[in-house]
Order: C-alpha cells, then sequence, then structure tokens
C-alpha cells in the first residue's frame, strides 16, 4: 500500500485512516459503497437516543446503539 | 470478516467532540465490547461536526442489543438551551440484500443549571453577583479578568462546581447581594484540601449547617444555599449574622482564635467531625446545637471570639 514491497504496520495505519476519512489517503482507491460482508438476521438498525438531558458547561455520553439484535 | 462504517453529524456551535482518530471522547459501546473480537476505529473532525466510526471482526457473535460505540459530546459553558440533533447516518444496505436503517438522536441543552468542571490539579473559582444582576464567574480568587462564565440571574436556577482532585476553592462573594439562584450553589470538591470562602458585605445573614458526614454540609443564604461536598475549611466574613447550626443530637464544640480578630468553630456531632469554621468581621456568631446535650469547650483558647447561642433557630 505504501510501495515499499512488504505488508508492514504503516500499511494498516494507512488503511485505517481511509476507512475513517477517505481523503485523507488518497493512495488507496474508494471501495464501492455499502457495507462489507453481512450481518445474519435481522436487518441492522443504528440509533441514538432523543432528549438526553445536558446542562451547560457538562458533558453527555450518548451511546450508539443497536436497537435490534445484531448477529454475525 | 464483517465490518460497517456509521456516521454522525452534530452541530459545531452547541457542542464539541475531541478530534482526531482514536478521539478520547469515543469509546467502544457495551455490546460489542462484552462480545469480544470487534475491533473500533474512530475519526471526529470537530470542525465540521463529523464523527466517523468503523467496526470489524473475525469473531463470530451470537446476537444482541445494546451500545457499539458511546460517544461523548461536550456542552460549551455559555451555550443556549434547546435541542440539539445528532444525525445518525451510513450506507443504506449491503450486497447481501439487507437494508440498514438508522435513527438520529438528540441532546436537549439545559442552560439553566450550567455546571463548572474542574481538573484534577488545583481549581479556583470565585463568583459574584454585578450590580446589574448578573451572576459571573471567574477563573481564579478574584474578579479579575475575564468572567468564564455569565448570566443574568433571573434566567438560571442553580449553578454546579465539580472541581475533582486537588486543593480547590470556592469564594462566594456577596459584595453586591447574593449571586445564589433559587436552587442554590451546588460545590462537589472532590478529594485533597479544598475550600469554601464566603465574603459578606456587612449585611448578610448566613448560617453553616454542616452535614452528617465530614466535609459536607449547607451554607444557608437568604432563601437559597451553598450545598457541599468534599470541602474541609470554611470561612465566612463580613457578615451581620453567621449561625452555627449542628446536624446531631449530640456535640463536641471547641472554640479557638486562630490568629488575632478570627475565631474557628470545630468539634464533632454525634461523632462525626465537620469541617471547621472559620470566622471574622461578622456582628454576630450564634451557636445553635441540640438542648441538653452541648458542651464546653475542651481546649478553649485564651481570647475567643464572642460567641452567643440564639434564641430560636434562623
Amino acid at each position: 500500500m505504501n510501495s515499499n514491497g512488504v505488508l508492514d504496520g504503516l500499511d494498516a495505519s494507512w488503511l485505517a485512516q481511509k476507512s475513517l476519512f477517505a481523503p485523507s489517503r488518497p493512495e488507496i482507491p474508494n471501495i464501492p459503497a455499502g457495507p462489507i460482508g453481512s450481518f445474519a438476521g435481522f436487518d441492522p438498525n443504528f440509533a441514538m437516543p432523543q432528549h438526553v438531558h445536558g446542562s451547560v458547561g457538562s458533558s453527555v455520553i450518548v451511546p450508539l446503539v443497536s436497537p435490534t439484535a445484531l448477529k454475525v | 470478516m464483517i465490518g460497517f462504517n456509521t456516521n454522525v453529524e452534530y452541530n459545531t456551535a452547541m457542542l464539541d467532540v475531541a478530534s482526531g482518530f482514536g478521539s478520547s471522547d469515543i469509546t467502544m459501546g457495551s455490546l460489542f465490547a462484552s462480545a469480544g473480537g470487534w475491533t473500533m476505529l474512530s475519526y471526529v473532525d470537530d470542525a465540521t461536526g463529523h464523527i466517523g466510526l468503523s467496526f470489524f471482526t473475525t469473531t463470530p457473535m451470537t446476537g444482541g442489543t445494546g451500545s457499539i460505540a458511546d460517544v461523548r459530546f461536550h456542552l460549551p459553558l455559555n451555550g443556549s438551551s434547546g435541542s440539539v440533533g445528532l444525525d445518525v447516518n451510513g450506507a443504506a444496505g449491503s450486497e447481501t440484500g439487507l437494508v440498514y436503517t438508522y435513527s438520529d438522536g438528540s441532546i436537549d441543552i439545559d442552560a439553566s443549571t450550567p455546571s463548572i468542571v474542574g481538573t484534577d490539579g488545583n481549581d479556583s473559582y470565585y463568583i459574584r453577583r454585578t450590580a446589574y444582576d448578573m451572576v459571573e464567574v471567574y477563573a481564579g480568587t478574584s474578579a479579575s479578568g475575564t468572567p468564564i462564565y455569565s448570566a443574568l440571574l433571573a434566567s438560571i436556577s442553580s449553578v454546579s462546581f465539580d472541581t475533582g482532585a486537588g486543593d480547590d476553592q470556592l469564594i462566594v462573594d456577596l459584595a453586591n447581594g447574593t449571586p445564589l439562584p433559587s436552587a442554590g450553589i451546588s460545590y462537589s470538591a472532590g478529594i485533597d484540601n479544598d475550600s469554601l470562602t464566603l465574603t459578606g458585605n456587612g449585611s448578610s445573614n448566613a448560617a453553616y449547617m454542616p452535614g452528617a458526614s465530614s466535609g459536607s454540609g449547607n451554607f444557608a443564604i437568604g432563601a437559597s444555599a451553598i450545598a457541599f461536598a468534599g470541602v474541609e475549611p470554611v470561612s465566612a466574613s463580613g457578615l451581620s449574622s453567621l449561625v452555627v447550626v449542628t446536624p446531631g443530637a449530640s456535640d463536641v464544640i471547641q472554640l479557638t482564635t486562630p490568629q488575632a480578630g478570627k475565631g474557628r468553630v470545630s468539634g464533632t456531632s454525634d461523632g462525626a467531625a465537620f469541617s471547621p469554621l472559620t470566622f471574622f468581621a461578622c456582628g454576630e456568631v450564634l451557636l445553635d446545637t441540640p438542648p441538653m446535650t452541648e458542651q464546653p469547650a475542651t481546649t478553649p483558647s485564651p481570647s475567643p471570639p464572642e460567641i452567643s447561642r440564639p434564641s430560636s433557630t434562623p
């Protein structure tokens, strides 16, 4: 990936960066749209709760949840 | 191997998240953490309000519901009340025909209950009321520089200080009247040696009411109070009247003079030590202890300040 002829840690780092922010690694072509692999069973849903209360100056932790059963 | 990407978009004017790869504000959720085998990668661009999450695993998971990632959002201290949306999005489906759906979240921001959060170092905060009925909070021991927080007193219901570890101090200045909102001030001082200082203008009345557990209690001023925990020395000055109200049925009270012109009340109530109170420049100091059980000072100093007992609890 980094053209040094071997698969090393730098390749892994570049790949991780590409997966999160595609423009950060133009050396790597974009993958086709859509998730890779698949879940088994139900269609996945990902959600965050609504109306989480927080005061100015504080911080709140909001979970990204799977309200339907994920199975792989 | 299976993997998927999910994004969250948020309003940068109302929320903050630590930027970069592997943001410190994002952790793997309990569902994937407990299942094991999952790897999570994160990227946050706080300038644009984008969170990118990537998950992959080579280990089968039997199934389950719950959190796959936890995101800590910081609410700026001078933000305004309102609801801010959290746009959860990603690909619409997989090559195997599964349909992916996403449900947005939201955070309801409450500007009437500001929270000042300190560090694990030594934090000092100074709170006062201005001549224009504003509440101002400064980082430091006086009203110098730019306040870190200000608001109309009538627009807030409480103020909380969570100062964490370190030798912290909170100074409450009553010179222009009480800065306490209707629901008061909460001061959670954490570990180490933390102090609470009350400075009046000679006309305010206050009641020091230590709690049953050491370091906790209330300082009542007018119809409101400062609720504190983890506070060791407490001091008050410039009050017209100061009442000390012990919480228990059996007290051992010591009255001493730590230095000229200053008095100190310390001791135990029902066997639990309460935070000593140092006072000076007060018109009167009243000691309100349970009847029949109070004991005289065991180690009086040569010239303790004059203390009298009130005829009734204020």
